[in-house]
This record gives structure tokens, C-alpha cells and sequence, in this order.
């Protein structure tokens, strides 16, 4: 175990910690916006995380990736997952509203896996290197180091997307029946709210960020098929720290989690990853309803 | 109209149209198997089973070398899958992290063979030991949350070791894993492959074994209950907790024996085998199976290895196979491999049965009709005795509610309320909606903990008690809406509620001591519901189901009886039955008992003492006769007259 670095490395790699964070928060803010509204936990999250990013990489071969059609592709792989989110919610998640939760967990989980197979199919296994559009290439120069742009475009992204959803859910009708749905979706059908063609709407709301977020980490050089389920794992685990359905709790627990990776990946590189799983389950052990879940019993 | 009826209406039309051909619904019920025909399956899948069994056993006399090898590796993954089941299926918890115990088990054995050069075997024998530890640690933090917050947990914990042995690289050997060495002194005592399978088989056996004796003990009858109804489970004096503990300890063990079967059957252990997916895998061997056949999660597991075997050399989109046969299997063949067994078995029978009438297997007696409910003339009010001042029992009351103060949030819904119930007698307290009735009783049966004020039974302080500790003192409760072991039978209800108390349940071995099952069949045959013995719960009457409640409530050494609204939801016949049971029972078994009711009738019919509570305060205390006369309790209920009219 090393604590000796110098400040530009402790800064670099801070930052290179948020900005996992961030891209972290905007997979996580989608899955916590569907779980809260929906109450079924979605594995296949990842998945569609991961089609938004092979389908970036498609798009750029086909359109380009210069500074402006960057911001294209991006918008259509996420609306492109979003459509997916629509067949799917339709297909997977009705059927599965009022069923047990094993049911529920094996079923996202089996489209976890029907994804994979398919992404496999038609991109192969290897993985793709991504082009960077020309604005964020190279890196800001910082004390002694440098930091790459698009670790500060994760940052500026996923703030733009929780201001995004904070706007939505708190200062739309539709923000305001999405909460409703949280607190009381029979209530809220009784009141004249079709439930259920909102319930699609908060999946293609996740899953636009979903994809969305896909495209953005392709920024980072190079995806493989592993990425869905990487993402997933640690989505999980920031909704829990954060506390299921809250925007914000996600929004602490993604840099609370890259941080932590990010430091021990610098302190003890071996338990990194086992830094991260063990905050988890300290937090859950002490506070099961996570940092900002309301009660559970 | 349904999607599904319009179908069959259409289908019927068409058919009534062609003339000659049956409708449609006279065809399903042709088809439709006789309960006869469901217990022959029931006896066609034991037979079923034992035959594979004897095939799996003697699989290396007939087939080639990979097929055996594939059989080794389902008969220990199948163990992983079954020791899960013992959470899935019987306690009702859905562990997303079962691979750890795999991982605690495998290296377990994997390293201190690699590492300290031990002999393998006398490890295996150790792997139980590591596991029952890694399961009481991890336990104590996982059952801190209920059924979605446990799952997520128990994946994160699965991750931590998981991580764990994957970074530790200098223990375990991370994803190139712990390997290779061991291999010569592994084939020594095996000199044939054959006799190292014949080995796992055997030990998978007794394992199997062990589990089933477990499953079928009244411990497991406990986790059932656990599974059914918590709080019920709670209220019949089991004290949750540490039977969920124990039953994630015992899933553990056994896991962690699969995963050193693993390490001797495949001589190498890396990170890769014992990770999430390794987890997802028991819950889809499980769920392939059908949780609720015993032997489903091994089948499960020979199922998912042979046909993702075959499937992998067919297509690149092996994932996407596998992914629509959990679809599938999850939504729609809900019974597994079993249940589809079972159905096909019970099927065939039906109709062998219609066309040539064999297989006829003998239906039991039917339950003796209950008698029709008498009429029962309402006590007089002279019938009922209040105990006279100078018979009150001298000594402490049987339940003193002293000063209980409780609010959530800015509500206070009790408000420094003091009552005293005198032992032996019926003590109502009553008040309209919101006066806070239930939530004391909530406090006093251990629901809740109050602000402030005491809780004495008997003289003693209770306050704060856990309510199952209140049941075991003699502590009963009814519910408002019925809580009953929905799934079991009646007489299965009060049996397990009779064990619980005196935790007759923490027995992993055979049966129920003798006269446990004796006891219960009285209590049924006392409130009148000995002829429903077998019946589900489910299917009981309304108030014949809260008749069962009362009955649970009355077993081993009940002294003071808590019924929340008794009579709600019952009518007029029925609600004059309830009051009369209550009242013979109170007398018989000398019990003490405290009820909320609305009924006035019943109240005035009943109570010897009555408790007028309005907004959360002791509105008025005293017999019957002083609260009828007593203007401020008028004047609550009709929801008085600012100056004072009428009084």
C-alpha cells in the first residue's frame, strides 16, 4: 500500500475518479428514475448502456465524428435505446408488474443475457477503439500532469443531466405524476392517469439516459462486451448507497463510489474494486434504506 | 371482456357452428386431469426421480468420459442450486450472492492444497466448517433488509469476496486461479475417474440427504411459516431472526461443500468461476427446476449444463437461447422442469383414466360437512358476570399500560393513555376511527416502542420487548385484517403456531415431539373448526378464518389475549358465534382478555370493564354501566355539542 504520490497525481487521478462518477451517475440516474416510479429492479440497464455505446460506434462509422456530428450521433444513440426501452418495457416489464420479485429479477436478468448474445452477434467480441471528435481531444495541463477533456465533458454531462432530471421531476405535470407514480401509482390511476403509458414514459426517459450515457463513454477510447455488465454492477450498487428512486442520493453515491474507486486504485490497486463493495455494505449494514431513501421497514 | 375469454368465445361459436365437433369447453374438460390423477403424478414423480437417480449413478458404466465429466460438474453445481433453494423456496429470501460460499469453499480447499500442501480430502471435510463461519458473518449483515434490500445485499457481499479473491493475488491467484499442482495427489486416491465421480456422487447424496431430512423437519415447517406470513410468524412466538439466520447458516455450509467438490472434481479454482454470474447461474438452475420440487435445482442444473453444452457448439447466440429460456421458463412454465413433469404425468393419467379407466386411485373422505351455524341467543347481560370488588384477584394486573405516550411525526397518536386490565376478566376499549386504539396495541404487543410510559404484564416491565419474546410470556394478539399462514392448512396453522412458542420448531431432525399435533387438533375441535382441518387457510370462510386466528392465539399457555376488532367484517350469525367463543374460551382457559371493538352490542354484551379512548387520550374508565351513562363519551361518539345540549 502506497501513500506517496505527488499533488498532481493525487488531482489527476481525483478527477479521473469524479469523472467515472459522473458518467456512473447518468447510467444510475435513469435506473433509480425507473425503479422509483416503476418498482422493479432492471438488470438489462447495463444493456442498454451498452447497445447506446456500440450503437455510437456504428453511427460514427457511418456519419463521422466531427465536432458537430459528435452531438448527433450521441442524441441518436440515445433516442435509439429509447426506442428499444419502448418494445421493451412493453415486452418485458408489463407482464411483470404484479409478479415476484425472483420473477422480476430473472426476467430483466434474461435480457441481460438475450443483449449480450445479440450485441455479440453483430459486433463480435472483440471490442471497438472510438474516435474522439476534435473538441475534447487532448488534455488540460494541470500542475504536473494532464488530464484528458472528455474527463471534464463527464463532468459538465452528467450535471446538465441531473439538472435535467431535477427540472422534470420537480418542475413539470409530468415530473409531478411521475412522483405521484413513486408515492401511490393505484391512487394515481384512480385519478384519471393512464399508468400505464406513463410507466412507458419513465422507461424511455431511463433508457434515453442509458444510451445516452453510452455514447458519451465511448470517449473514452475503446468499449468491449463487459461494459453492460461492469456498469450494472456498480449502478446497483450507487442506487443502493444512494437509496432507491432518489435523484440526489444517486447523484452523492456516483462520486462518493468514483472517488473511492479512484483512491484505491492510487492506495491498495489489488482491492480497489473490493473498496468500492465494501462501502456498499457498510452503508447498507448501518443505514439499510441508503444515504437518502426514505424508511423501509 | 379478457383477451382470453373473447378467444374462447370465438372458438366456441366456431365450433358450435360445425356442429359435430364438442365445444371447446367440453374438450378441456375431458381433458382436465381428476384430483386422483394429480396424486398419481405426485407418486409418477417420485418414481420419475428414483429412476434418474439410479441413471446418474450408474453413468459412468455407459457413457463416454465428457459426459461424465459434464454430469460431475451438474452434480455439484446442482448441490450450490439446492442449498440456495433452502433460502428461495422454503424461507422466501432470494440471495443474489450464493457464489460466495462456492468461493469459501473452493479455496478453502484449492489453497491450503497449492499453499500448504495438505491432503484434499481431510480439506473437503473442513470447506462445511469456513462455510457455516462465512455465513453467520455475511447473515448478520444481509438479513439487516427485507426481500429487495436482502437481495441487493447479499450481491453486494458476494461482490466484496468476490473482489477479494480477485485482487489478492498472491492467495488466490486471481483470474489465472489457484491450479495445476495439486493435480498428482488429487488422481492418487482416485485412481479412476470413475471412482472420483462415484465419490461426488456420494457425497452430493448424503448431502441431498441431509438437506431433505432438514426440509422436512419442523425447522423447515418454521421457515415455511417465515415464508407465508413474517408477521404471523412473529405473532405465533418464533423469533424471526435467528431462524432466517440459521437457515442462511445451513445454506451456506452446504454451498461452500459444493464449491470443495468443485476444486476436487476439477483440481483448479480461478475468480471467474465464483463470481455474480456463478450466483445467477443456482438462481436459474432453481428456477429451471421449479422451486417447488426438492430435487428441482439439481435438475435444473443438469438441464442448464447439458443444453448450454449443445448450445454453445450450435451458435454464437447461445447467450440470447439461454436468455429466452429463462423468459420463458420464469413467465410462463412457472413450475419448472417439475411442475411441467408433474402436469405432463397428471395429464396422461386423466386421460388413461377417461378412456380406459385404469389408474383409478382411491379419493380420500371427504370432510365431513360442518354443521349449519346455529342460532346463538345473545347473552343477557345478567349472564355475564363482572367480577364483584371483592372478587377481583388480589396481585398485580394482568396488563398495566402506564402513561404510554406515542407520535409519529407531529402526529400523537396516543396521548399519556393509562389502562389496567384485572387478570381473568374482558376488558374492551373502544372510541371512533383515529383515537388511537391500534396503535396501543401495536406498543403493548411489541410492534412499536412508545415515546414514553411503561408496559407491565403481571407486575413486570415489557416495555420494548420484541413481540415474539411477548408471545413465549403468554402474550397474544389477533389482527384487524386476518394474518394467517395462508398457504398451510388449518390444523397446519395452529400446529405450528402450538411448536413455536416452545420452540419445538428449532429441531432440523423428524417430527413434531408427540401430542404437539394433539394439542393443536383440540384447539381446532374448541373453536368449532375440527371438521376444516385440512383445509387451506385461503379457503376458509371469513369468519371461520378469524375463528383460526383465535384458535393460533390460544396455543401453549396463552393468558392474555389481544383482539383487534374480532368481529369486523362478520355477520350478525357469525358475529354472535365469535362473542360466544370468546366468551367460553376466556371462562375456560381462565384467559384475560383486552379486545377493540366498534360493535356496541358485542361490547356492552361482553366487557366486564370498558376503556373509552378519543383522540388519543383515556376518554373514561369503568363498567359498563357507568360509560353508558357517561355524557362525554356521548358526546365523542356523536361528535358533540359545542354548548352542551342534551344532558
Amino acid at each position: 500500500m502506497s501513500l506517496a504520490y505527488s499533488l498532481s497525481e493525487y488531482v489527476i487521478q481525483i478527477i479521473a475518479g469524479l469523472g467515472n462518477g459522473a458518467l456512473l451517475f447518468i447510467v444510475a440516474s435513469g435506473l433509480t428514475l425507473i425503479f422509483g416510479a416503476l418498482r422493479v429492479i432492471n438488470f438489462a440497464h447495463g444493456s442498454l448502456y451498452l447497445l447506446g455505446a456500440y450503437i455510437t460506434v456504428s453511427l460514427t462509422s457511418a456519419i463521422g465524428f466531427g465536432n458537430a456530428t459528435f452531438w448527433i450521433v450521441i442524441i441518436l444513440a440515445g433516442l435509439a435505446v429509447a426506442l428499444g426501452g419502448v418494445i421493451f418495457e412493453v415486452v418485458a416489464f408489463r407482464p411483470i408488474y404484479r409478479r415476484p420479485l425472483m420473477t422480476q429479477l430473472l426476467v430483466t436478468f434474461a435480457f441481460v443475457l438475450m443483449i449480450a448474445g445479440i450485441v455479440r452477434k453483430v459486433w463480435g467480441s472483440e471490442g471497438e477503439s472510438t474516435p474522439v471528435p476534435p473538441f475534447l481531444e487532448g488534455g488540460v495541463k494541470v500542475l504536473d500532469g494532464q488530464i484528458p477533456k472528455f474527463q471534464f465533458f463527464f463532468l459538465a454531462v452528467s450535471i446538465v443531466v441531473g439538472i435535467t432530471l431535477w427540472f422534470i421531476l420537480y418542475r413539470t405535470g409530468l415530473g409531478r405524476m411521475i412522483r405521484a407514480a413513486v408515492s401511490d401509482p393505484e391512487l394515481l390511476g384512480l385519478s384519471g392517469v393512464n399508468v400505464r403509458i406513463l410507466f412507458t414514459g419513465v422507461f424511455v426517459l431511463g433508457s434515453f439516459f442509458a444510451g445516452l450515457a453510452g455514447g458519451v463513454v465511448s470517449l473514452q477510447g475503446f468499449i468491449g462486451p463487459g461494459l453492460g455488465i461492469d456498469a450494472i454492477i456498480l449502478a446497483f450498487v450507487i442506487i443502493v448507497i444512494g437509496g432507491l428512486g432518489s435523484l440526489s442520493g444517486a447523484f452523492i453515491a456516483a462520486f462518493l463510489v468514483g472517488l473511492a474507486e479512484a483512491l484505491g486504485i492510487l492506495w491498495v490497486p489489488q482491492a480497489s474494486l473490493a473498496i468500492v463493495f465494501a462501502v456498499l455494505v457498510i452503508v447498507l449494514a448501518l443505514r439499510p434504506q441508503g444515504i437518502r431513501g426514505a424508511r423501509v421497514a | 371482456m379478457s383477451r382470453s375469454a373473447v378467444t374462447l368465445k370465438l372458438a366456441d361459436s366456431v365450433a358450435q357452428l360445425s356442429g359435430r365437433l364438442p365445444t371447446v369447453f367440453a374438450l378441456r374438460q375431458r381433458l382436465r386431469p381428476t384430483a386422483g390423477a394429480y396424486r398419481a403424478a405426485d407418486k409418477g414423480l417420485w418414481a420419475f426421480s428414483t429412476v434418474f437417480i439410479v441413471l446418474m449413478g450408474l453413468l459412468p458404466l455407459y457413457a463416454d468420459q465428457g459426459k461424465v465429466l459434464l454430469a460431475q460438474q451438474s452434480l455439484y453445481l446442482g448441490l450450490l442450486a439446492l442449498s440456495l433453494n433452502l433460502l428461495v423456496a422454503t424461507t422466501g429470501l432470494i440471495s443474489f450472492g450464493h457464489a460466495m460460499f462456492y468461493a469459501f469453499g473452493a479455496y478453502m480447499v484449492g489453497v491450503s492444497v497449492v499453499k500448504l500442501d495438505w491432503p484434499a480430502l481431510p480439506m473437503l471435510a473442513l470447506a462445511p466448517v469456513i462455510g457455516a463461519l462465512a455465513a453467520f458473518v455475511a447473515g448478520l449483515i444481509v438479513l439487516r433488509g427485507r426481500e429487495l434490500y436482502f437481495a441487493l445485499l447479499t450481491l453486494g457481499v458476494a461482490q466484496l469476496v468476490w473482489a477479494v479473491a480477485h485482487g489478492w493475488q498472491s492467495l488466490t491467484g486471481g483470474t489465472n486461479g489457484t491450479t495445476g499442482v495439486f493435480a498428482a495427489e488429487f488422481i492418487h486416491p482416485f485412481k479412476h475417474a470413475q471412482h472420483l465421480y462415484w465419490f461426488i456422487f456420494g457425497c452430493v447424496a448424503v448431502c441431498t440427504l441431509m438437506l431433505y431430512v432438514i426440509t422436512r423437519s419442523p425447522f423447515g415447517d418454521a421457515l415455511r411459516g417465515i415464508r407465508e406470513n413474517r408477521r404471523r410468524a412473529e405473532f405465533a412466538g418464533l423469533w424471526v431472526k435467528r431462524y432466517e439466520l440459521a437457515a442462511f447458516v445451513i445454506a451456506g455450509t452446504f454451498g461452500a461443500i459444493a464449491g470443495g467438490l468443485h476444486v476436487i472434481g476439477e483440481t483448479q479454482i480461478s475468480s471467474t468461476q465464483v463470481d455474480w454470474q456463478r450466483s445467477a447461474f443456482a438462481l436459474i438452475a432453481v428456477l429451471i427446476g421449479g422451486t417447488r420440487y426438492f430435487l428441482g435445482p439439481i435438475a435444473g442444473a443438469i438441464f442448464y449444463l447439458y443444453v448450454f453444452d449443445f448450445i454453445v457448439d450450435q451458435t454464437i447466440l447461445w447467450d440470447t437461447v439461454l436468455g429466452i429460456t429463462v423468459f420463458g421458463v420464469a413467465l410462463v412454465l412457472v413450475g419448472g422442469l417439475g411442475g411441467t413433469i408433474h402436469w405432463l404425468i397428471a395429464h396422461m393419467v386423466g386421460f388413461a383414466q377417461r378412456t380406459v379407466g385404469v389408474f383409478e386411485v382411491p379419493a380420500p373422505a371427504v370432510a365431513a360437512t360442518a354443521g349449519t351455524a346455529e342460532v346463538v341467543h345473545f347473552p343477557d347481560a345478567e349472564d355475564r358476570r363482572a367480577p364483584a370488588p371483592s372478587e377481583v384477584a388480589a396481585g398485580p394486573p394482568a396488563l398495566a399500560v402506564r402513561g404510554m405516550t406515542k407520535s409519529f411525526g407531529g402526529l400523537v397518536a396516543v396521548d399519556n393513555a393509562t389502562i389496567e386490565v384485572q387478570a381473568g376478566s374482558i376488558h374492551a376499549v373502544i372510541g371512533p376511527n383515529g383515537a388511537g386504539k391500534t396503535t396501543v396495541f401495536n406498543v403493548i404487543t411489541g410492534l412499536m416502542k412508545p415515546d414514553s410510559g411503561k408496559i407491565l404484564v403481571e407486575g413486570e416491565d415489557v416495555t420494548g420487548s420484541s413481540p415474539w419474546r411477548l408471545v413465549k410470556r403468554g402474550m397474544r394478539r389477533s389482527f384487524q385484517q386476518t394474518n394467517l399462514f395462508w398457504a398451510l392448512t388449518s390444523l397446519d396453522n395452529v400446529t405450528l403456531a402450538e411448536a413455536a412458542v416452545k420452540d419445538e420448531t428449532f429441531k432440523f431432525v423428524g417430527t413434531y415431539a408427540p401430542g404437539v399435533r394433539d394439542r393443536a387438533r383440540d384447539l381446532l375441535d374448541r373453536v368449532g373448526l375440527g371438521a376444516f382441518a385440512d383445509i387451506a387457510a385461503s379457503e376458509l370462510s371469513h369468519g371461520d378464518q378469524r375463528s383460526l386466528e383465535i384458535a393460533t392465539a390460544l396455543a401453549v399457555e396463552a393468558r392474555l389475549l389481544l383482539l383487534d376488532e374480532p368481529t369486523a367484517g362478520l355477520s350478525p350469525a357469525e358475529t354472535r358465534l365469535a362473542v360466544e367463543l370468546i366468551r367460553r374460551i376466556a371462562r375456560e382457559q381462565e384467559l384475560t382478555v383486552l379486545f377493540v371493538e366498534h360493535d356496541m352490542e358485542v361490547v356492552f354484551g361482553i366487557a366486564d370493564r370498558i376503556t373509552v379512548m378519543h383522540q388519543g387520550a383515556v376518554l373514561a374508565d369503568g363498567v359498563p354501566d357507568e360509560i353508558r351513562a357517561n355524557t362525554e363519551v356521548q358526546r365523542a361518539y356523536l361528535g358533540g355539542a359545542e354548548d352542551g345540549e342534551g344532558a
